[in-house]
This record gives C-alpha cells, sequence and structure tokens, in this order.
C-alpha cells in the first residue's frame, strides 16, 4: 500500500504542473492587471507603466510563468500585488480562519445530517421521511445565499444574538476573550452551513441504509433471532456508512478550500473571500497560488478517500 | 490629503442638494460613550497607516480617528490649507520653498516628539523604489534633487533641508518653481503626512508595507489611537493621551467593515451610528429608516461624455487628434451634447442624489467655478437639429438619420457596465440621438465589460473602433485638470489637442494665477472654452450621503471641519431606534 500512496503523490506532481501551466495562461487572459486600478487622475500613467514593467508583465507570458515557476520551486509563490504582502503569509493568516469554521461547520453538518437520514430511512415513506425529503429538496433547489441572509437576518439583526460579520470583535484583547469571541463569530457562519449544506450525506446516507436493508445478510440476522436494533447498528449503519467513508478524503481537503458565498456574505475573511477580491483585484500571483493549492487539495483529498476506504472496508485493497 | 475633520458654527447651516451636510441634535452628548461606525466594503480592510505604502481606499477612511494616514495641514471647505493644524506651511515665492513648521506640542501616540526627519522620511518610502510604493508622481520632481533620489542616483533629498536639525520642528521644501496650486491641499508637488522615522528606521525597506508597525501596532498623531487592528475587518480606538488638539468627547470607537448585502439590515437594527461609503442605489433603502438621520455632501467627482477623435503617441507622450469622423466638426459635438436628456435620467434613476453638471468643476469648488457657465444639463433637440442642419448633415426622409456627401451620420457607443440602470440609460441617450437623426450603436451591440473598457481606453495609441464613451472621475481636491485634459495626458482618452485649452489650462497654472481673483477668472474662462468646443461634455455632478443615528452629536460631512472626531460624541449609551 505504502508504495501505492508514493506513487500517487509522485503522479502529482505533472498533474499540478499542467494545471499551474493553464491557470497562469488563462489568468493572463482576463481583460485588465493588477495595476489597472491605480488609474487616475492622481497616479502618474508613466509610473503604473513603470511599475507594469517592474513586474514583468510586458515579458511574454510563458517567460513570466518560467520566472515564477524557477522561484515556486523554491518554495516562493511570489508577493501578492495588492496586498503587498508574501503569498504564503496572507493565504497562511486566511487558511487558519476557513480551516476552523470548516471544520465546526463539517462537525455540524454530520450532526444534523446522520440522524435526519437514520430517521428518515427508518420511517421509509412515513411522514418523518417526506419531512426530511421535502427539506433536503428545498435547501438543495434554493441557492444557499438566499438562506444564509435569511439567518443573519433573523439571528444576527432582529434577535440579536450573534455578531453578523468578521472574525473577531475589535474588544476583544487577551489570549481566552479573543478565543471565545472567535468561536462565537464563527458559529453563526458554520451553523449556516451545516443546516443548509445536509443534502450531499443525507441522500447517500438514507438510501445506503435503504439499500442495506433488504440485502440477504440482514435477512439471514433476522432469521437467526438477532434483535433489530443489534442488526441495525452493527450490520445496517456500518455497511451504509461506506459511500460517505468514500467522500471523507475531500472532506477533510475541504476543510481549507473555503466557502465562497458564505465568507462573503458573512464578511468572514478567510479563503473562499480572498479567492474572489483576487479575481476582482487581477491579482495574478495570489490566484495563481490559490488555485493549486485548491487543486493539491482535490488530489490529496482522492488519496485519502482511497485510503480510509481500504480501511473501512476490508473488501478493498489499495493496489 | 489626510487631515483631521471638525466642525465651526458658520458651516453648520451647509446644504447638498436637499440633504443637510451637518447634524444638528438637539440633544447634548453625554460624558463618554463608545460610538460604533462602519465602512461599507465587499473586500477586507487593508491596514497601512503610512500614507506612502498605502493604496486602500476603505482603510484611508477608517483610520480617521488616529489622523488619517497622519496628516499635518488644516484646510477650509474648499480644500485651501489655514492654519491651525498639526502644522503650518508658509509658501515664499522669492526663495522658491515651503516652510513647514511642525507644532512644538505634536507628539506621536507613544509620547515620543515628532520631528523635522518624520516629515522627510514619507518622502524617502515614496521616492526609494525599495519600499514598493506606487504614489510616485511627476508633480514631486519639483522639488530639486528627488527625482535624482527617486532614481538612486543620490543618497539623500538635497530639496529637503532642516534648519534646526533632524531632529528639530522646521523643514525647508526648495521647490524648482513655485506653483499656484500649491495653496490648496491635494496638490502633490509637496506632502502632507508624517512617518514615524525612530520607531521604524530599523525595519529592512522590503519589510516595512508588512510590518506590524505600519500595519497592528502603529504610532499615530490624531486625537485617537488604535488600541486593537484586526486584519481585514476593524479597528477600535481609544483616545491618545498626547493629542496636541481638542481631547476628544468619547471614550472609544470601533470601525468596521460592513459588506454591501448588509449594511441596510445593519442600520434597520440600529448596529452602527453611522455608515461611510454607501452607494446611490441604496438610498431608497435608507432614506426612511427609523433612527437615522441622512445627511449629504457634495461629491469630489465629476462624470462626463468622450468623443474619440485621436489617438496617443505614447513616444512623443502626446494626443494627436487626427481621426477622420464627423465628430471633428464641433456642431456635431454640441448636438449629441444638446440632444441628451440627462436631467431626466437624473431625474429618473438618480433618487436626487445626481445633477446635471454645467462644467467640469464640481461646485464644492466655489472659488474656481461659476453657476453662470452654461453647459448642457437641459435637452435642446431644435438647437441640436439646428447645429447638425447649419452643418450640412441632411435627414434622409426614408431611413430616418442624416447624411452628408452620401454618408450616413452613424457612431459606435462604447457604454460600460456599470450600475443596474446602465444599460437603460445607454437605450435611452441612443433614443434621444436619433430624434437628432444621429445614427448610435452599442459598441458589439452591447456595454463593455469594465476592465476591457479600461484597457481599450488607456492602452496606447487607442483604439479606432468606437466615438461616444463615457467616463467619471474623483477629483482631488486641487482642482486643476492638466491630468485628465493637457495634450500630454495619456487618460484624454478622446485625444483632443486644441491650443486654446492647453493655454486654458496652463494660464490656471500659471504664475499669474496666485492671484485668486485671477484664477478663479482663468478656470471660468477653461470651463467656457471646454463647453462651448465640447471635446467632452460634462454629464453630471454627484453627492454622498451618509446616515447617521439620531443619538450622534457634532457630526458633520463638512470638508472643512478638521476637529470632527474630537468634537462627535453621542446622547445616549443606546443607539436611538426612533
Amino acid at each position: 500500500m505504502w508504495k501505492v500512496i508514493i506513487r500517487r503523490i509522485l503522479l502529482m506532481i505533472p498533474q499540478l504542473f499542467i494545471l499551474s501551466i493553464l491557470v497562469f495562461f488563462f489568468a493572463k487572459l482576463m481583460p485588465g492587471d493588477p495595476f489597472s486600478g491605480l488609474i487616475g487622475p492622481h497616479t502618474d500613467p508613466h509610473e503604473v507603466e513603470a511599475l507594469r514593467r517592474a513586474a514583468g508583465l510586458y515579458d511574454p507570458w510563458w517567460e513570466q510563468y518560467l520566472r515564477w515557476l524557477g522561484n515556486a520551486i523554491h518554495g516562493n509563490l511570489g508577493m501578492s500585488y495588492n496586498l503587498k504582502e508574501p503569498v504564503m503569509t496572507v493565504i497562511g493568516h486566511r487558511a487558519i480562519n476557513t480551516f476552523w469554521m470548516s471544520l465546526l461547520s463539517v462537525i455540524l453538518t454530520y450532526l444534523f445530517a446522520i440522524p435526519m437520514s437514520i430517521v428518515a430511512a427508518r420511517n421509509e415513506g412515513k411522514w418523518q421521511d417526506q419531512l426530511w425529503l421535502t427539506y433536503n429538496s428545498i435547501t438543495f433547489g434554493i441557492p444557499p445565499y438566499v438562506f444564509y441572509l435569511l439567518i443573519i437576518f433573523i439571528f444576527g439583526y432582529s434577535l440579536n444574538w450573534f455578531p453578523t460579520g468578521g472574525t473577531v470583535s475589535p474588544d476583544a484583547m487577551g489570549i481566552i476573550p479573543v478565543f471565545f469571541s472567535k468561536i462565537y463569530h464563527m458559529i453563526l457562519p458554520a451553523f449556516s452551513l451545516a443546516v443548509f449544506g445536509t443534502v450531499g450525506i443525507f441522500t447517500y446516507f438514507r438510501s445506503g441504509i435503504l439499500d442495506e436493508q433488504t440485502q440477504d445478510y440482514v435477512r439471514t440476522a433476522r432469521a437467526k433471532g438477532v434483535k433489530e436494533k443489534v442488526i441495525f447498528r452493527r450490520h445496517i449503519l456500518r455497511n451504509a456508512s461506506l459511500p460517505i467513508a468514500s467522500n471523507f478524503g475531500f472532506v477533510i481537503t475541504g476543510l481549507l478550500g473555503g466557502a465562497i458565498f458564505a465568507e462573503t456574505i458573512f464578511g468572514y475573511p478567510g479563503l473562499g473571500q480572498l479567492f474572489i477580491t483576487s479575481i476582482s483585484g487581477r491579482d495574478y500571483s495570489m490566484i495563481t497560488a490559490l488555485i493549486l493549492l485548491n487543486g493539491f487539495l482535490g488530489l490529496l483529498g482522492a488519496l485519502l478517500s482511497d485510503i480510509i476506504m481500504a480501511m473501512v472496508d476490508p473488501r478493498i485493497r489499495i493496489q | 490629503c489626510g487631515s483631521n475633520q471638525s466642525s465651526s458654527t458658520s458651516t453648520k447651516k451647509l446644504k447638498a442638494g436637499n440633504f443637510d451636510v451637518a447634524y444638528q441634535n438637539p440633544d447634548k452628548a453625554i460624558k463618554g460613550g463608545n460610538l460604533k461606525v462602519a465602512y461599507q466594503s465587499d473586500s477586507p480592510m487593508k491596514a497601512q497607516w503610512l500614507s506612502g505604502l498605502s493604496n486602500d481606499a476603505t482603510f484611508a477612511t477608517m483610520s480617521g480617528p488616529g489622523g488619517g494616514q497622519d496628516g499635518l495641514f488644516f484646510t477650509d471647505s474648499g480644500f485651501k490649507f489655514i492654519k491651525g493644524g498639526a502644522a503650518d506651511v508658509a509658501l515664499d515665492k522669492e526663495s522658491k520653498t515651503a516652510t513647514i513648521t511642525l507644532r512644538k506640542d505634536l507628539k506621536w501616540s507613544d509620547g515620543s516628539e515628532v520631528t523635522a526627519k518624520d516629515y522627510e522620511f514619507t518622502y524617502e518610502t515614496i521616492a526609494n523604489p525599495a519600499y514598493g510604493s506606487d504614489r510616485w508622481t511627476d508633480s514631486l520632481a519639483n522639488i530639486v534633487g528627488l527625482s535624482d533620489y527617486h532614481a538612486g542616483k543620490a543618497k539623500t533629498i538635497s530639496g529637503i533641508t532642516f534648519p534646526d536639525g533632524e531632529n528639530g520642528k522646521v523643514i525647508k521644501v526648495q521647490f524648482k518653481e513655485m506653483k499656484p496650486g500649491m495653496t490648496q491641499s491635494g496638490n502633490g508637488y509637496f506632502l502632507e503626512t508624517v512617518a514615524p522615522y525612530q520607531y521604524l528606521k530599523d525595519v529592512a525597506p522590503k519589510d516595512l508595507a508588512s510590518s506590524p508597525k505600519t500595519t497592528t501596532k502603529p504610532l499615530v498623531t490624531g486625537p485617537f489611537k488604535p488600541e486593537n487592528v484586526v486584519a481585514g475587518e476593524s479597528i477600535k480606538y481609544v483616545p491618545n493621551p498626547y493629542y496636541w488638539g481638542k481631547k476628544p468627547k468619547l471614550n472609544s470607537i470601533t470601525y468596521e467593515v460592513v459588506s454591501t448585502a448588509k449594511s441596510v439590515a445593519a442600520l434597520s437594527s440600529s448596529k452602527y451610528d453611522f455608515i461611510n461609503g454607501m452607494v446611490s442605489s441604496q438610498y431608497k433603502q435608507v432614506k426612511n429608516l427609523k433612527g437615522y438621520k441622512v445627511l449629504g455632501q457634495q461629491a469630489m467627482a465629476i462624470s462626463l461624455m468622450y468623443y474619440n477623435l485621436g489617438h496617443y503617441d505614447a513616444k512623443n507622450s502626446i494626443n494627436v487628434q487626427d481621426r477622420k469622423t464627423p465628430l471633428q466638426d464641433q456642431n456635431v459635438r454640441q448636438a449629441i451634447g444638446y440632444a441628451r436628456n440627462v436631467a431626466e435620467v437624473a431625474n429618473k434613476f438618480s433618487n436626487g442624489l445626481s445633477t446635471p453638471a454645467n462644467s467640469l468643476i464640481p461646485p464644492i469648488f466655489k472659488q474656481f467655478t461659476s453657476s453662470s457657465v452654461k453647459g448642457y444639463e437641459k435637452q435642446d433637440l431644435d438647437k441640436a437639429n439646428k447645429l447638425l442642419d447649419e452643418d450640412g448633415w441632411k435627414l434622409n426622409k426614408s431611413t430616418g438619420y442624416r447624411e452628408k456627401d452620401g454618408k450616413e451620420l452613424s457612431l459606435v457607443y462604447a457604454a460600460h457596465v456599470g450600475d443596474a440602470n446602465a444599460e437603460t440609460i445607454a437605450q435611452n441617450y441612443i433614443q434621444q440621438w436619433k430624434k437628432i437623426g444621429v445614427k448610435v450603436s452599442l459598441y458589439n451591440g452591447k456595454l463593455m465589460e469594465f476592465n476591457s473598457w479600461v484597457d481599450h481606453m488607456t492602452t496606447p495609441p487607442g483604439a479606432n473602433d468606437w466615438d461616444i464613451t463615457d467616463g467619471s472621475w474623483s477629483l482631488a481636491s486641487e482642482p486643476s485638470q492638466q491630468d485628465l485634459f493637457s495634450a500630454s495626458a495619456p487618460y484624454n482618452f478622446g485625444h483632443f489637442n486644441d491650443s486654446e485649452i492647453t493655454k486654458d489650462l496652463n494660464d490656471i497654472d500659471s504664475a499669474k494665477s496666485e492671484n485668486p481673483t485671477y484664477r478663479k477668472a482663468a478656470f471660468v474662462k477653461y470651463q467656457e472654452d471646454m463647453n462651448k468646443k465640447a471635446y467632452v461634455v460634462p454629464t453630471n455632478f454627484s453627492l454622498s450621503y451618509t446616515p447617521v443615528n439620531k443619538r450622534v452629536v457634532g457630526m458633520t460631512l463638512d470638508y472643512g471641519a478638521m476637529d470632527t472626531w474630537s468634537e462627535i460624541g453621542v446622547s445616549s449609551a443606546k443607539l436611538a431606534t426612533k
């Protein structure tokens, strides 16, 4: 298995290499550049020109690419044009915000989705099932940002229970107040992501349970007189969780993916929001780094999922 | 410019359009109180307390309570320097110098003295490429020795000297030539801020922009100092014990970034005392909010219509007016201007926040403009038709469009994406132009994406595939328009080059214009000539507005208010809801 894992990791190198070329090329096709925003009667156009020249934006794209690649190999992804800080520093700060909020939201998502699926599957066709099916159809059908706005409006503005933006209150000073303020600030976005993000798990898990319930081994167990509760817990649930487990690698790497809509609407400065502002500001170095990060996470997620599957399902072996 | 703000009794009755500029709260301020304010933006603020390295408009406003990135000078509401600020400036025509004298009691927020070197250091951060600033402009080259320093040919700036030493309070700036605009804040010929040299001198230039000393743990000179800066999000201010001026009334100010989608809801649940930077499309939702009073002010901005008349010769840095187009006839340009119904459009779509512009200088610069200047504010189809008739453009009854020498009067309108009404407004103008027999079609049949439009307009030598476009500029507090319309201005999208306009522009910046009466007359002549020649046609002036909670005392948007952050208070501990 280790051989396979190492081979898969080595394979990522050419994949990321191709991705980086594509990103670099397409980013340059966007109209405008990082310095377009500086244009105004207060700025000297010759100076803007000089900045563009100094940044090498007039060189052919492949030349710019090779320069970037040379630096990237040495672990230097460049400076952000707009934020004037090293790309890695900015991503590092934002990644911490995104990671904790995503972690909280993933935990909450499972806490909501799993009981929901069990209740629905065990009461197939009854009102409980109908209720959760309808709920998930609605949350799947309506764009989530509509719900996010609604949640902010109700819990943030009308009831005043939670803060409505940011990661921490400016009044919080010292380690412990800052810690609690950070948790308090991520509850609302994480909760919203979780409550309206159950549909994936719900669909897989519910149908998984339904499928397993009709399997031969369940019938055998019943015939042997095993208690219904035990059958459900020991046999059905275990097997029905396989489709979810197969996705788990992506869930782990997705913690750093960044929630574009939620972060933008909640004003939560994470990687998702950074991605959007980088694109609109034509911050090439940042865009390239973020897409590569996401590409890497995607590949890593697939690998992790395979490893997890091999661990939970004895029939599967990585070869 | 980065000056503090304030109110004087004479400015309290100021009006902008139908708005009050200052809020006259009948209630009295309580002792202390915590003010909660926000700036509307969909991207995080980028805290950078050195003006030379900062380029974030959101933060520029949010740094106000701390002294606005350490502005030195007070100005009147027309942005002219006045005495009484953290420093005074005296200009001397004979010796071609500006003498800047810092207050004796001017201190940084850690109690250390602000020195002459601190003033000079801002020039270093801008002119020394090692700091990576994007604020260098050619106007600064008018200071003796500064371009040599910028180019790395000199280690020090020879034109900036300290009569009583680096640690003294006096700085002498030697210019190559004096300019009449030097009496105005924002003139760009000399800088108006200080930076704490002693505090920063050990930070390597390339690390300065990201150092905590310039981002989260800065020194400031304003009435408040930042106690906590949350990167991207918010700043908490407390009074600065070393502030030289009026002691603030408030105990603290929290200044946050609020996203566009949330700001109206935040106001309706009384989250903020006021929000800066709201846009005109939100005004309808804001104007009747309970617990708030909406203040307004003239925006330092102008929108206008351009005609494409030539190209930009980048090699010689000059506009060449050589394009073959019917727009070379003054009559045609004027007719297209008169055919627009700008007043109706402003009425219908701007919620009272735009007014038709009579000239290229907004009325906030009342010392440089006159309401007697007549432009294209009123639609006049008869006049437009007459102008085209005179010019020999005959109406072809079968097509409905005018022709001359067998060629139809047909133009391409490079309108760009803007707010939700942009397309409707562009189509409306096309219909108006049809009424005078001018055929206008959109560039590629649709609105241009904004970044593509900027590229298309600003990349030399300029494109030949459009005839009309719209632009808008925010203006500096020194209103000379050399940068926009001189023969060498690359942002002169239409590339007109007219000796009379060049003369007008130079006259505004000439030695004679050091006399204010002369300068005003020169400005008025320039505006009249621009309207007559119609190389560009002014469209709108606009108003900005700020909703203010009714508990706030002492709030004003007057540009000449210099102590606002000290004067501002609250009448109760909780925000007003009625």
